[in-house]
């Protein structure tokens, strides 16, 4: 059976250049203190994707450090989904940075393969100017997109690339076998644990691991090297569970008043993802790609598909309706009138065997149940007022973890929030830590035994010992025990994130014991243990 | 005969209860502590539809000890109003930082706060409020949702017009391993009381809280100085 003829836009490094970076700039966007995307001039810089903060920065010192926003990448991706969408009646958005479509029809439409994808190439490098596109068509999604990446070669610093592989299934393998198993993790969302593991045991390209029987490969390395082999040999990385959904499965909501806004549009969004997803759930399965189609009252529509391999929760799919309608609705120009209809047609679905959620050791009701929860409780106190932790990494205690409010991040999925680096921070405090960090730090005098203020030098060197400590001006109290100075002295190459104190840990009469540092010559309690 | 059907109705009753009422199981009424804090409970565990309320300095550390069990097996910690909870003492103390949720700003007066707690009790296992706001008044609505929605809310501090089932309150707090100028803080020996309205005696229990690295352990008792005096008059004696 051979594959249908995809073609796939891939925009390398798609967050740099959602953020506003131009390719000549050195610029690179972090998330958990790793680099997921930078411009050119930064990878030639030595720049790589995976490096930690401070591994970037040395191997370029005038790097512009961004934060990863992954609703940032979606909504600006819109302009490019609605340039191509001038000409392709039905595309799916694979994930921001990347979308697919259907290479028959509008290759007929335009007068063959080529003359479709260099007007595919036009519009998007006209739409996105800053970003480096690379255009590929072959036949499945996994050859197209392993195309695309090839395409980029033939792109410039800006602009875009072609690269088109010969149809039937012996042209697809032919091009396919000399890449190395990396494209797997790229382009087929392999994890790099399988990848790692095919390179130390020796297979290095697809061809390779193409050649090894698919029994073995199921035996030794699982269902994930099974779809890995899949993928290699060409073949539909479709997944056997995957089937079309039962007819009738639309989800949908008519507005009597048309409505302008985007909150209210994305709640609604919300409702009807979490009613598609119980209906399907309800079976059994779970959705790979939905159909997102939004209509106002002049006859305006946007639709596209979006597409997981592993499956949308009913978050994914919300989060996916917010950045279609976020982009859609602040279009330049704007909406004429407001949105009538919100649909969700199910494109793709397939048995719900868990692989999307088994994180953190499976999933139990209770989950469920503290994830509608959270929803409620947002709807009532506001999004904004709603926060989970998640890591951040840093010396003080206020900097291993943050709050975040909700609607930045997902829930349901806190292996990525909550994913600590695995890097050291030396002149962290070893545990315990505080339990109460203060939002603003409390001035405090501490003083010695004459009763005058104890100065700590530039070399971290006590004038005197501790003797009393006065909170925030109340009567002071005796210390009991003391411990430091352990000084810190932080980012000095970046003049708005240097941050040089010394730390001491205290207590007092009362029993209590405090973090406190000196900054500037005075005091400040940090936080009580 | 008035008598007898009397007699016969409530035999009837009294075999139908067992089919009409609610059963519980024990597991399903208590939600598990960590073994360390198991004997100041007098269930042996949080109680469900209870409040619990932790007071003293250790105050904040008591809260997460007795909620790191339940965290761990599963349940959701909803917060209200903690906002300075440091969380990698949290993490530390055994809590799962991926069933945590914060409501940073509950509610700025009584009908509001008492709508976002509310909420809280319906959806999570175990509420923690830090500090009742002053302005709240209508307490009794809020502990009867506490009570039908078996949930477990903890007030941290501050318990305001709050009945507490059971109230941990720290007798005595002392850390160790800081020294003058030198050393660091390694644990603390915190004695907990607790008592409430459905305790009948005190109990006291004497742990590290933080023991070293953040969790908390029992502390083994010192020698108490009744022993003490009961061996210097033995000696006499003999």
């Amino acid at each position: 059976m051979s594959a249908p003829r995809l073609t796939v836009v891939h925009c390398t490094d798609w967050p740099v250049v959602a953020a506003g970076a131009r390719q000549d700039e050195p610029a690179a966007v972090l998330h958990a203190n790793r680099v997921v995307a930078r411009t050119a001039a930064a990878a030639s810089e030595g720049v790589r994707v995976g490096h930690r903060r401070r591994e970037a920065q040395r191997a370029c010192p005038e790097l512009r450090l961004i934060d990863h926003d992954p609703a940032r990448d979606g909504r600006e991706f819109e302009t490019a989904v609605r340039a191509v969408a001038a000409i392709v009646p039905m595309l799916e958005v694979t994930e921001p940075g990347e979308l697919t479509f259907l290479t028959r029809g509008p290759a007929r439409y335009f007068g063959g393969e080529e003359a479709m994808t260099q007007r595919v190439a036009a519009l998007v490098t006209g739409a996105l100017a800053h970003a480096r596109v690379g255009i590929g068509t072959a036949e499945g999604r996994f050859a197209a997109g392993v195309a695309a990446r090839r395409a980029l070669r033939r792109a410039g610093v800006t602009g875009a690339g072609l690269h088109a592989v010969a149809a039937g299934t012996a042209a697809t393998r032919a091009f396919l076998d000399p890449h190395p198993v990396a494209v797997l993790r790229d382009a087929g969302g392999c994890s790099a644990e399988l990848i790692e593991l095919f390179e130390r045991l020796g297979v290095r390209t697809l061809g390779a691991l193409a050649a090894l029987p698919a029994a073995d490969v199921l035996a030794r390395f699982g269902a994930e090297g099974a779809f890995a082999h899949r993928l290699a040999r060409g073949a539909d990385e479709r997944s056997p569970g995957t089937a079309p959904p039962p007819a009738d499965l639309v989800v949908e909501r008519r507005f009597d008043d048309p409505v302008m806004l985007l909150d209210p549009l994305a709640f609604v969004g919300k409702q009807l993802a979490q009613e598609l997803h119980e209906r399907l759930a309800a079976d059994g399965k779970v959705c790979t790609r939905v159909a997102v189609l939004a209509e106002t009252d002049h006859g305006e529509r946007s639709e596209h598909l979006w597409y997981r391999p592993g499956g949308m929760a009913a978050a994914a799919i919300a989060e996916r309706i917010r950045w279609q309608l976020e982009g859609w609705i602040h279009q330049p120009g704007g909406l004429s009138a407001g949105v009538v209809l919100l649909r969700l047609v199910p494109d793709e679905v397939r048995a719900d065997d868990g692989s999307q959620l088994g994180f953190w050791g499976g999933r139990t009701q209770a989950d469920e149940w503290a994830v509608r929860a959270v929803a409620r409780v947002a709807a009532l106190v506001g999004e904004q007022n709603v926060l989970v932790p998640a890591a951040v990494g840093g010396r003080l205690p206020e900097d291993t973890y943050r709050w975040v409010p909700i609607d930045r991040v997902d829930v349901a999925d806190p292996s990525e929030r909550l994913r600590v680096p695995d890097v050291p921070w030396p002149g962290q405090l070893p545990a315990p830590s505080p339990v109460t960090v203060h939002a603003e730090p409390v001035p405090a005098e501490v003083t010695d035994a004459t009763g005058e203020l104890v100065r700590v030098s530039g070399r971290s060197a006590l004038s005197a010992a501790p003797a009393a400590i006065a909170i925030g001006g109340r009567a002071p109290l005796r210390i009991t025990g003391w411990a430091g100075p352990w000084p810190l002295d932080e980012c000095w190459w970046d003049e708005r994130r240097h941050r040089r104190l010394v730390r001491f840990q205290l207590t007092t009469e009362r029993g209590e014991a405090l973090l406190v540092v000196v900054r500037d010559g005075r005091w400040w309690i940090t936080a009580t243990y | 005969v008035e008598r007898s059907t009397l007699q016969t109705r409530r035999e009837r009753l009294a075999h139908l209860l067992p089919k009409v009422g609610p059963v519980t199981m024990a597991r399903d009424r208590v939600v598990p502590v960590q073994p360390a804090l198991a004997a100041l409970f007098p269930d042996g565990g949080l109680t469900r539809g209870s409040v619990l309320g932790c007071r003293g300095v250790a105050a904040g550390a008591a809260t997460l000890a007795a909620l790191a069990a339940a965290s761990h097996a599963g349940s959701w910690v909803a917060l209200a109003g903690w906002t300075t909870l440091g969380l990698r003492a949290a993490h530390e103390a055994g809590i799962s930082l991926e069933r945590m949720v914060l409501v940073a700003d509950p509610g700025r007066d009584d009908r509001s706060w008492t709508a976002t707690m509310t909420a809280l009790v319906d959806g999570f296992d175990v509420v923690v409020a830090a500090g009742v706001p002053r302005f709240v008044r209508s307490a009794r609505v809020l502990q009867a949702r506490v009570q039908a929605r078996r949930a477990v809310l903890v007030l941290v501090g501050d318990s305001g017009p709050f009945q507490c089932d059971l109230v941990l309150d720290t007798a005595g707090s002392e850390w160790e391993g800081i020294g003058c100028g030198d050393g660091r803080l390694t644990r603390r020996r915190v004695e907990l009381v607790a008592c409430g309205r459905r305790v009948p005696r005190q109990r006291r229990s004497v742990l590290w809280l933080p023991a070293a690295g953040g969790r908390a352990a029992p502390a083994i008792e010192p020698v108490s100085p009744v022993v003490a005096d009961a061996t210097t008059t033995l000696r006499r004696t003999g």
